[in-house]
């Protein structure tokens, strides 16, 4: 069973939100403390 | 009311959020989440996935996040949080009691788990742990003997087979190392205990998944892997229990409705954003279970052990799929090591967090020093760890006490908490209250949301779950039921009928636990009378 192009796809996409909304928040609060 | 620690507090806001997510990294995040998703439609599971975390997820969280702030203002136990937000009636006492015993009763069995995930990898780091002496290829042949060799290194290892078998193996010593390591952070407190845990732990854990990621992403043939994990079944969308195990994995995956939330928030002034520090407290939990948990598990189980590796519960697939993989993989021994020591650290981050609750009632209810609170908690618990690992046989006092308390209790409270939240104070005004020191402002849905749509959600999935496992667990308590299906079966009528003594014995017993802990809420208020003035 090899990973297809849709399987792929999800796995990008669900691992790079979650990887960006993650620094996201932590850029975002770092940010806030600095000021 | 008194605080006899008037000086704890978080150091950092940052470490609080870390303390908060590491609370909520556990086991669920590395095991239960991709055997969720290999068993519900592959990809297709994220869909339904991203839904639960925006829709129950993100809100019961919050939720929790603005309510502990809110409800600290009297002090920073259950108790007065929760008479804090409700008054001084008996769903303060009874939300407090529940609040007070799930992270307890969740410490007493977890910190079991725990010792076996250090048991684990120390006996990989020495190699004490032999389940492929005969150097079986997984390519040329059958892993079937790997993998029946690991069950029965597990089941010696947890003493699962007898009664009282566990007394006798080495996860005695374990189970106590784990203990003092557990209560020498607590003693230590917030800052210097916890939050430094926390801040040491968090790092290992990423750095050491990414040393494994990279190991399971270089071998042969990964991408067959991959695909079982990933590839899409879109049909299964339609299906009503992919969408229930989607909120149940949010749900337990994000530790929401444990009460330890609450007491950690409570701490925090007018001054502290919350908003966006739980959302990242969130983030933090989703990136490792998705990125990690999503990448490692599943993928390498079915190179080497093929479309069986989803057939595991979350036990055979951390304590027995794993090792029979390492086993079989180049370098495994290594890979094992620093594969169970991540466990150890998610359990570990996750235990110390459960005892908090507790400790903040007895010191705060009773005046007591903290030298005192830990040496009672851990005596305490450590003699109901003790029952657990006892009547371990089959995994029955776990599993019965897994199923009562970190299941249907932790519904309950999520439950209570959001119809607080929604209800009771009003989304409008916990909205202000969330807007004091907010480095985020909630959208305008966020108050349509978690009023009728996250409690229907919640509801559904109770039914749904109850409909599922509640009347087998009912069941399981019925010797004559028991003993009537071990014979269908062929199985032991004997260990059957024990079986469903240890699961009513436990039952009963929680409830005795319930009794005395709602007791000792009513006594801690009594003490306390005429100190402080209740909304």
């Amino acid at each position: 069973m090899e990973l297809n192009f849709q399987g792929m796809i999800i796995m990008i996409i669900s691992i790079s939100s979650t990887v960006f909304l993650c620094l996201f928040c932590i850029a975002k609060l770092l940010k806030k403390n600095d000021k | 009311m008194t605080n006899p620690n008037p000086k704890e507090r978080w150091a950092s806001r940052l470490g609080l959020i870390l303390v908060v997510a590491s609370s909520a990294i556990g086991l669920g995040n590395f095991l239960r989440f991709p055997g969720q998703v290999a068993k519900n439609g592959g990809g297709a599971f994220m869909i339904p996935y991203l839904i639960s975390f925006l829709l129950l997820g993100i809100p019961v969280c919050l939720s929790e996040w603005i309510m502990g702030r809110m409800g600290g203002k009297n002090g920073h136990s259950s108790v007065s949080i929760f008479r804090t937000l409700l008054g001084d009636g008996m769903l303060a006492k009874i939300s407090a009691t529940i609040a007070i015993i799930i992270p307890t009763l969740i410490y007493v069995y977890y910190v079991y788990i725990e010792a076996w995930c250090l048991s684990y990898s120390i006996d990989f780091l020495i190699g004490n742990i032999d389940i492929n002496p005969q150097n079986i290829n997984p390519d040329s042949d059958d892993s079937s003997a790997i993998v029946k060799s690991s069950t029965e290194y597990f089941l010696q290892l947890t003493g699962a087979q007898t009664l009282g078998g566990a007394l006798q193996t080495k996860i005695i010593p374990y189970t106590i190392l784990c203990y003092v390591l557990n209560f020498l952070v607590v003693y230590r407190g917030l800052s210097k205990g916890l939050e430094k845990l926390a801040k040491i732990s968090v790092p290992i854990m990423i750095i050491s998944s990414i040393l494994v990621l990279s190991r399971v992403l270089s071998l042969k043939g990964i991408s067959q892997g991959l695909g079982f994990m990933w590839n899409p079944d879109w049909s299964s969308l339609l299906r009503a229990e992919v969408w229930v195990a989607a909120a149940g994995q949010i749900f337990f995956s994000l530790s929401v409705g444990f009460g330890i939330v609450l007491i950690f928030t409570s701490y925090l002034t007018e001054k502290d954003d919350v908003t966006l520090s739980g959302i990242t407290a969130a983030s933090l939990n989703e990136m490792i279970e998705v990125s990690f948990g999503g990448m490692i598990t599943i993928p390498v189980g079915f190179l080497f052990l093929g479309m069986s590796v989803a057939s595991f519960g979350v036990f055979g697939m951390g304590f027995i799929a794993l090792p029979s993989v390492f086993s079989l993989m180049p370098a495994g021994r290594l890979f094992g090591m620093v594969w169970f020591l991540i466990l150890f650290f998610a359990a570990l981050t996750s235990s110390v967090t459960m005892l908090q609750p507790a400790l903040n009632f007895l010191e705060e209810g009773f005046h007591i020093k903290r030298k005192n609170s830990v040496s009672i908690l851990a005596t305490s618990t450590f003699l109901l760890t003790m029952g657990i690992v006892y009547f371990n046989l089959d995994f029955t006092a776990l599993d019965v006490t897994d199923f009562w308390v970190g299941t249907i209790s932790i519904y309950i409270l999520a439950t209570i908490q959001v119809i607080i939240y929604g209800w009771k104070i009003g989304p409008e005004v916990a909205r202000l209250e969330s807007e004091k020191g907010s480095l985020l402002r909630l959208p305008k849905i966020f108050d349509f949301t978690i009023k009728y749509v996250t409690p229907s959600f919640l509801l559904i999935i109770f039914i749904v779950f109850v409909k599922q496992s509640f009347f087998e667990y009912v069941n399981k308590m019925n010797p004559s039921f028991m003993a009537e299906n071990a014979k269908n079966m062929g199985l032991d009528i004997n260990i059957a009928i024990d079986k469903a003594k240890i699961s009513l014995g436990v039952f009963i017993l929680l409830i005795v636990i319930f009794i005395i802990t709602y007791f000792l809420v009513n006594l801690s208020i009594k003490k306390n009378m005429g100190r402080e003035k209740w909304n």
